[in-house]
């Protein structure tokens, strides 16, 4: 009785930070907390349009077992793959080469990277539908100046990944630049010119200075980077629906087209729940590596 | 560099970077020059890399009746803008929480949001869209806002903002008698301004590219987004034609590219200030 009324008055004084937590909260545990559970109750459910029966692991095993689903997961750790390291490496570059410019010329290149991923991933992934357009496309016509026959981009399960990956690169590094050029600019000057005094390479001290002191942009780009990979789907939902067949079909895109398109919400739940893991894995991956570096 | 020579190793970085530069342009120039061109300009090889015949048909088909495009304008700035600021709002309620208040649950709570920080959205969107459906907000605004304000990582970012003002702020506010609210009308919130500047314009450009949820959300032509209506005109054919119109894909696109490229060059520093917040210290 007495802890009880005690809760009661601590709840009484905190009714301030109630106040300004409640409305928030409500909105977060519904659109937020509430479908993840629900994501993981109804993967162990036979659940579609007319019927919702329990199936214990059923939609896991049928998961596991489906084409679709397994190149769905490839396709996602390939584009993680490729694209973190290649955008990582890429934007570096282009950050350590525009940064001893002067602000204007900085910022030129900066908003001229920028711009495409202001733009959003809808309208650049449309104009380059039209690009690679094997009869009428701009590309194939460049490429035919120099002799290269005709590529079906899109079409041909060997050009399609490459295809996306070319996309995705022309508007991903904006941020990317923007982020390691404010890093570079957080370095004190005075360790390159001491560097330099001591005779140091400008490849030493890239390696041995600007490198490390970058670190933690690496590793917050890294991880963004990666999560933003495992969440592609307005590129594949314009550019290829997932195609041909499945061969660029990714987690994201597979949930949204066995939950809208073929109606089967279990399946989907049980797929969105391998999502979560993967990203959960990812997380708690780089967090351990970020928080071991820090201890030392 | 300024004073100094340029190395010829420099000067090769410099322009394969201009020449990047230039080629992740390159397809912006095809949108705006192919939004003037009519079908058959937009299917004949080789292409024109300028239109020889420029025409304004392309504009007057989205425009003029067929589409909405002025509603489509329209509905992707109410969404963006409303979403943008209400975000704010509850970023800074909740971080202002977090940061000076002590509550039953509290780090359990924070947690919790940093948590989902991390998950996609695709892997809830059954339950999230049922939800909707089961508030009545299917097809509606409120629908495509509601779910993305509470912004996870704005609310971390309010709270790392506001943890370091000094206490004695609200305190003397407090025993001059300022209430709750005014505290956090006029203390908390002029305070935030710059972190809710830098917030703002990049809050803007997710939920103005907030495609998927929006294309799943609003359903109906008159309720679409323009990156709803551009995905479609880019991915269907339309009326009777076998081949897609790219010039209405194109003209669809500049009309939505415009107003989020005027703001980047109006605020291009917000966008830089936005985007290093989380990850770059100073």
């Amino acid at each position: 009785m007495q802890a009880l009324k005690k809760v009661g008055t601590n709840l009484y004084r905190q009714r301030w930070a109630w106040f300004f937590i409640i409305p928030g909260y409500i909105i977060f545990l519904l659109f937020n907390i509430i479908p993840t559970l629900r994501t993981v109750y109804t993967s162990f459910f036979d659940y579609n349009l007319t019927t919702m029966e329990f199936a214990g692991f059923g939609n896991y095993i049928k998961l596991f077992g489906s084409e679709a689903f397994r190149a769905s997961v490839g396709n996602t750790l390939l584009f993680a793959v490729i694209i973190t390291p290649l955008s990582t490496v890429v934007s570096l570059l282009i950050a350590t080469t525009i940064f001893p410019l002067g602000n204007k010329a900085q910022s030129v290149y900066r908003g001229a990277f920028f711009l495409p991923n202001v733009i959003g991933g809808v309208i650049i992934s449309a104009i380059w539908l039209w690009i690679f357009h094997p009869v009428y496309g701009v590309l194939n016509y460049v490429l035919s100046l120099f002799g290269i026959q005709p590529l079906l981009w899109l079409a041909d399960a060997k050009t399609v990944i490459l295809s996306v990956v070319l996309v995705i690169m022309s508007w991903t590094c904006g941020s990317l630049i923007i982020l390691y050029v404010a890093g570079l600019g957080n370095i004190d000057p005075c360790l390159m010119e001491a560097a330099k005094i001591d005779g140091a390479s400008p490849a030493q001290t890239f390696f041995r200075i600007t490198l490390p002191l970058l670190k933690p942009v690496t590793t917050f780009i890294i991880t963004t980077q990666l999560i933003n990979c495992f969440q592609l789907w307005e590129v594949i939902y314009l550019l290829t629906d997932g195609g041909p067949v499945n061969a660029s079909t990714t987690l994201a895109f597979d949930i949204y087209k066995k939950a809208f398109l073929l109606g089967d919400y279990g399946l989907a739940a049980a797929e969105g729940v391998m999502l979560i893991v993967l990203c959960a894995l990812v997380s708690l991956t780089t967090l351990r590596a970020v928080s071991g570096k820090e201890e030392k | 560099m300024g004073k100094q020579k340029i190395s010829p190793g420099f000067a090769v970085r410099l322009t394969v970077v201009s020449v990047m530069g230039i080629l992740v342009l390159l397809p912006l120039y095809w949108m705006v020059t192919g939004s003037f061109k009519v079908m058959k300009a937009t299917m004949i090889v080789p292409p024109e890399i300028f239109p020889k015949n420029p025409t304004l048909e392309n504009y007057a088909f989205i425009f003029g009746g067929h589409f909405p495009a002025f509603r489509w304008l329209f509905n992707s700035a109410l969404v963006s803008v409303s979403a943008t600021f209400l975000a704010l709002l509850i970023c800074t309620m909740l971080g202002y929480a977090f940061a000076k208040k002590q509550f039953y649950g509290k780090n359990v709570l924070f947690v919790l949001v940093l948590v989902t920080m991390m998950l996609p959205r695709q892997s809830v969107l059954i339950p999230l869209f049922q939800m909707v459906k089961h508030l009545g907000l299917l097809n509606t605004f409120v629908g495509a806002i509601v779910p993305i304000i509470v912004w996870p990582y704005g609310v971390f970012m309010m709270r790392q903002f506001i943890a370091p003002l000094p206490n004695e702020l609200i305190e003397s506010a407090t025993i001059d008698g300022a209430s709750e609210l005014r505290i956090f009308r006029q203390i908390i919130l002029p305070l935030s301004a710059p972190a809710l500047s830098a917030l703002g314009v990049i809050m803007f450009m997710n939920s103005w590219n907030d495609f998927m949820w929006q294309s799943v959300v609003l359903r109906e032509v008159e309720s679409w987004t323009i990156n709803v209506g551009v995905a479609t005109l880019a991915k269907n054919t339309i009326g009777g034609s076998n081949t897609i119109n790219y010039g209405y894909a194109m003209a669809g696109g500049v009309v939505g590219a415009l107003p989020v490229t005027l703001i980047f060059f109006a605020l291009q520093k917000y966008f830089v200030k936005g985007l290093t917040m989380g990850a770059v210290k100073g």
